[in-house]
């Protein structure tokens, strides 16, 4: 009984069982000829790059060090990587899931540090729902942050504040301003939880910045339809009229 | 409201003696039966609405406006007026945003057609429960693009022929695939609601664009 009551005296106390284990990932690939990586964050993003991009699959991974059934949230998988083959240097990597925030700083730190010297662009969302300043805007719009090493174009509206970026975002762009490294975020919003074209389309807004890190040649809208299904299976029947 | 802003556009022209009513029409799958996925639906002999957002909700609300207008019927013993039945569907909207345990209708509606005394109308009401009168409106997808167009080309007082030219070139300019993704209801006062037929629509859209060369070309003179 009085062993029952010092754990409830004593409620930090946690077994050694308890604790989360570190984890750790390790970046396989041929990382050194690589001067621009584009990171595409789950949903919109990927599905815009696959759409708009010309992309040839390359071999690298990015995995957790040790696969740990106990580790929770469940550990994310290797983003796929692929080379734009027009250009010299150039990595995309499309997320299929969300890096968990508990992991996000660990895995940008690991990847940042496999591709160091590159520039960063980083595609993702945010959702309109979580936007803090009225009035808000609608689809399609962009909104972006960079890093004071970033000389590039910012023809984007920056994120207003009170607005923040969260999870793997704010850990990417904390990785490169600490590192010096040019990095870009471009946010597309996305209204509601349904992804629409008009959410891809906003990054349209993104095309110079495209040209000039040589990720797209010439432009030419893609089918963003197409781009959406590519990520979202469609339903059988669409629940909107 | 988000679900109002994924559907599908919709637009609604009033003009002297007509009520058009125009949707974008969205591909099917290859094995569905077209015949009974519809926009417009009717509620009353002379009143029709067509709507932007949650099919299953737009389904429970017509339904539920068609049962109350037979209920006018029969217990005033005449058709509702177009108000009536707007006002009532607002009603219903509003009172699903002010309840426990429910969930407002995601549903934006423009509400066509004439009174007992052949006035045409025209009505909007939205998932909050507001609903007014309008000369002409827009809902869905393409809502902000068609609005800026309707309040530069609406001119009050439309002939038949140009209210139905307006709501087909509002539409063209948002839908994509032409005239082919488009269905326009025309309603006047002595005859039933009628839908234009899919080579009369080509031949508006032919006609629309046989004028915006025109006009494009008398521009380009003037600007020389």
């Amino acid at each position: 009984m009085i062993h029952g009551l010092l754990d409830q005296i004593q409620p930090c106390v946690s077994d050694d069982e308890d604790e989360q284990p570190e984890i750790d990932f390790v970046f396989s690939g041929d990382a050194a000829r690589c001067k621009t990586l584009v990171i595409c964050g789950a949903g919109p993003a990927s599905a815009f790059a696959l759409q708009a991009f010309a992309l040839q699959p390359l071999s690298w991974s990015l995995d957790p060090e040790e696969a740990s059934a106990r580790a929770f949230p469940p550990l994310p998988k290797s983003p796929k990587f692929f080379q734009v083959p027009a250009s010299e240097g150039v990595v995309v990597a499309l997320l299929e899931a969300q890096v968990p925030a508990e992991y996000a700083v660990t895995w940008a730190e690991k990847l940042l540090l496999s591709v160091e010297g590159a520039q960063v662009l980083l595609l993702d969302r945010i959702l309109r729902s979580e936007w803090c300043k009225c009035p808000r805007p609608e689809e399609p719009f962009l909104a972006g942050l960079w890093t004071s090493a970033w000389l590039g174009r910012t023809d984007i509206p920056a994120l207003p504040a009170p607005n923040v970026v969260q999870g793997l975002v704010a850990a990417v762009l904390t990785c490169c301003e600490a590192r010096s490294t040019a990095c870009i975020v471009a946010l597309t919003l996305q209204d509601g939880a349904h992804l629409s074209e008009s959410c891809l389309q906003g990054y349209e807004a993104l095309v110079p910045i495209l040209q000039d890190l040589q990720v797209v040649e010439t432009w030419h809208r893609p089918n963003y339809r197409q781009a959406v299904q590519k990520v979202v299976p469609p339903a059988s029947m669409s629940i909107y009229a | 409201m988000e679900a109002v802003r994924k559907g599908a556009s919709v637009v609604g022209v009033l003009g002297k003696s007509c009520v058009v009513l125009g949707v974008e029409k969205w591909a099917a799958a290859k094995l569905q039966d077209t015949r009974t996925v519809r926009k417009i639906a009717k509620l009353d002999s002379q009143i029709m609405v067509a709507f932007a957002g949650l099919t299953a909700d737009a389904r429970v609300l017509v339904n539920r406006a068609r049962v109350e207008c037979q209920s006018y019927r029969l217990t005033v013993e005449d058709a509702p007026t177009v108000e009536y039945i707007s006002r009532w569907i607002a009603g219903t909207q509003q009172r699903y945003t002010q309840r426990g345990g429910v969930r407002p209708f995601g549903v934006s509606s423009l509400i066509a057609g004439f009174d007992p005394d052949k006035k045409p109308q025209l009505f909007k009401t939205e998932p909050s429960g507001a609903y007014s009168s309008w000369k002409a409106a827009t809902t869905g997808k393409g809502d902000k693009s068609i609005r800026e167009y309707l309040e530069s080309a609406f001119e009050p007082d439309l002939d038949d022929g140009a209210a139905v030219k307006l709501a087909v070139r509002s539409l063209l300019d948002v839908v994509d695939g032409g005239a082919k993704n488009i269905e326009i209801v025309v309603l006047t006062a002595d005859a039933p609601a009628e839908t234009l037929s899919e080579d009369r629509l080509e031949q508006l859209a032919e006609e629309i664009e046989r004028e915006k060369e025109e006009e494009a070309k008398r521009k380009k003179d003037e600007d020389n």
